[in-house]
């Protein structure tokens, strides 16, 4: 299991849109992918789960990835949220 | 049914009646049903087909919104298709379904409640109003419950919409159903895109009511006066008949600007004249068009700025501007680079605030300042130009300068576009505006770097007479038929002319006939507009010679002043041709 904080740097935070891209990305592996927030956690391929995170731009969240392909999968997620979801600012 | 009368802001001419459509309508039940045990499975077979269903419709609207308003518009179905897959969404339905046996429209109730719940906890405003989303989605699949009567009740009469406000994706299916005879809205004003879809597609609009949606119910009769900005609800016998001979009389006034539109664009001696039209969205072209114009003289680009709270990519651009032409082709197109700054502003592009933005960083400055930006823009517009219809032009030029380091950076685009194998137009035309007094005065050295000008008389007006028109202290200052002015104009429009370049204006002198005719006896032949006054410059052109004309505006030189000018003009206009100011009520 991976388990890692990631802050988000996007002016935006992860809105609609955001969110759009981050569960496209997490469907395409076999891995659970959970975001914990605050001490809540929610399912990362849940678009209405992570919209009630409320996670604005500098808040802290945590990834929790487990499964087979879970390597490729942070890196892949945590990419996209380093590259604020290749909004441009 | 109480009578009431209300005052917002007529955003689209025009007056319409009919029964009320509520957007907002509230379709959750009030009522519990429970169900037997063994019905279970088919209760929940009921909601997976409505689930269907919506995901169909959605999928449907995306790739219309996406063909006829662009990509940045069908994003909200995106979000809302995939909250259909939501897992966590579907296992409480179905938990709810099956834990308390009941039916699939409670069930759908009263897990939207327990969302509504945790959203209303979020203290971010944003993430707070995404649950009109989640409620936007689960009322389509409440309705796709019993799906043969909602249907009926959609597409079946002309209706008038009313709205709290709306979204531009909301905007663009609704209205272009073809069964909404106007639009009320509590919001909005005049630039919102619900004011210029409405304009384009002829429907009478009013916006900016504030309350109208608390005002009325389900069941009301309305009339929409976007004419005059005023809706009435519920109105007596009366004051029916009243507007039924206002409407007609709009209706017969709307059929004769079709009219003159169609008409030759040319003077009574055979000079021809090129009526063009003033636009900010792909939508407007087939109107535009329909009124008589031969071509968008200025197609404004700030728009696309303001869409999104993020910067246009290239390909939001590229989709608006190749939609333009296409919509447009064979007529031509001037594209006008983003003229943004002053008091345009954009939280975007982080521009200090500036104490006198009018002289500050806008238009080509600001371009040039962020050229990643420009380039963008650019990139798109010889994109779309493999119709060959495409001209662009730079707004707000000081100097020679400007102008080569513009074409500098079409000429490293066109490279690049090149070594991608791009098709694009390489002969596509550039021109200027010529809306700073500096570079109206060195219209002879200008003119030959470029292909065309285009003279913005508003701004160059407010430069040259040093007067800001929305001041009402000094406003009376501000007179298009000042000397002066005309004195600048036609030392532009001769030495144009004289350099065998083409010359526009797309001002407001354009679309006023006694100025437009000073334009044209200075030797002008294209004039932009807002299209709707197409048909008036159209029939005052019409009714005139134009040798006659050349002469009266020559005996303007000379005049001391803004009114010595006009009375000369429409004296000697008048004599001779007694309609050419005939007016219509717009």
């Amino acid at each position: 299991m991976i388990k890692k904080e990631v802050l988000i740097k996007n002016k935006l935070g992860l809105h609609a849109r955001a969110a759009v891209k981050f569960v496209n990305l997490a469907n395409r592996f076999a891995s659970s992918v959970k975001i914990i927030k605050d001490g809540e956690e929610i399912d990362g391929k849940s678009i209405l789960g992570i919209l009630t995170l409320a996670a604005v731009q500098g808040s802290v969240i945590t990834l929790k990835i487990l499964g087979k392909d879970e390597k490729e999968a942070f890196k892949a997620l945590s990419a996209l949220i380093n590259d604020k979801f290749e909004e441009k600012e | 049914m109480e009578y009431k009368r209300l005052r917002g802001v007529g955003v689209s001419p025009g007056i319409s009646y009919g029964e009320i459509l509520l957007t907002e309508e509230v379709v959750f039940t009030e009522r519990k049903e429970n169900i037997p045990a063994p019905a279970v499975r088919r209760e929940i077979d009921r909601l997976h087909k409505a689930i269907e269903r919506t995901k169909e419709q959605l999928t449907f609207i995306r790739g219309q919104v996406k063909e006829k308003i662009g990509e940045e518009h069908s994003f909200i179905f995106e979000s809302h298709l995939m909250i259909l897959e939501d897992k966590g969404l579907l296992s409480k339905l179905k938990d709810f379904i099956r834990n308390e046996r009941v039916k699939a429209e409670w069930a759908l109730t009263r897990v939207h409640e327990s969302y509504i719940k945790i959203f209303q906890s979020i203290s971010d405003e944003y993430f707070r109003q995404r649950i009109s989303d989640l409620t936007d989605v689960l009322t389509k699949v409440y309705k796709n419950l019993k799906p043969g009567k909602t249907k009926k009740k959609d597409d079946g009469k002309e209706k008038i919409l009313i709205a709290h406000d709306l979204l531009p994706s909301e905007a663009a299916v609704k209205l272009s159903r073809g069964n909404i005879l106007g639009v009320a809205t509590d919001m909005g004003g005049q630039t919102s895109h619900t004011a210029i879809l409405a304009r384009s597609l002829n429907i009478p609009a009013v916006v900016g009511l504030r309350n109208i949606t608390r005002e009325v119910q389900t069941g009301d009769f309305i009339i929409v006066d976007g004419t005059d900005g005023e809706v009435i609800i519920n109105p007596p016998t009366a004051i029916r008949k009243e507007f039924t001979s206002k409407k007609k009389k709009y209706d017969d006034y709307y059929k004769e600007l079709r009219k003159i539109a169609k008409l030759r664009s040319r003077t009574l001696d055979n000079y021809e004249f090129f009526p063009l039209a003033n636009i900010e969205l792909p939508e407007e072209v087939t109107k535009a068009l329909s009124l008589g114009a031969e071509g968008i003289g200025l197609f404004r680009t700030e728009f696309i700025y303001l869409q999104n709270d993020t910067l246009p990519t290239e390909e939001d651009h590229f989709d608006i501007y190749s939609r333009l032409a296409k919509a447009s082709h064979p007529h031509p197109v001037y594209i006008r680079t983003v003229d943004i700054g002053g008091e345009k502003s954009l939280p975007q592009l982080k521009i200090e605030k500036e104490p006198n933005p009018a002289l500050g960083l806008r238009a080509i400055r600001l371009s040039l300042r962020d050229r990643n930006l420009f380039k963008t823009q650019v990139r798109a517009i010889l994109r779309a130009s493999f119709l060959r219809n495409i001209r662009v032009l730079v707004p707000m030029i000081t100097e020679i300068e400007e102008v080569e380091e513009v074409k500098l950076i079409f000429k490293e685009v066109k490279k690049d576009l090149r070594k991608k194998k791009e098709d694009f137009d390489e002969d596509m035309p550039l021109g200027i505006m010529i809306e700073v007094p500096a570079a109206a005065a060195m219209t002879d050295i200008l003119v030959k770097e470029v292909d065309f000008l285009s003279i913005g008389t508003n701004d160059l007006i407010q430069y040259y007479l040093a007067v800001d028109r929305s001041n009402e202290f000094v406003s009376y200052l501000y007179k298009p038929l000042h000397p002066s002015i005309l004195r600048l104009l036609k030392y532009i429009i001769d030495t144009a002319r004289k350099a065998k370049r083409e010359i526009t204006v797309c001002g407001e002198m354009a679309a006023d006939p006694l100025s437009a005719l000073v334009l044209m006896g200075f030797g002008l032949k294209s004039f932009s507009m807002n299209p709707i006054f197409i048909p008036r410059i159209k029939r005052t052109f019409r009714s005139v010679e134009y040798k006659t004309v050349r002469n009266i505006v020559q005996g303007t030189v000379g005049l001391r002043t803004a009114q010595e000018v006009e009375e000369h003009i429409i004296e000697n206009i008048l004599v001779k041709y007694p309609k050419a100011f005939l007016k219509g009520h717009v």
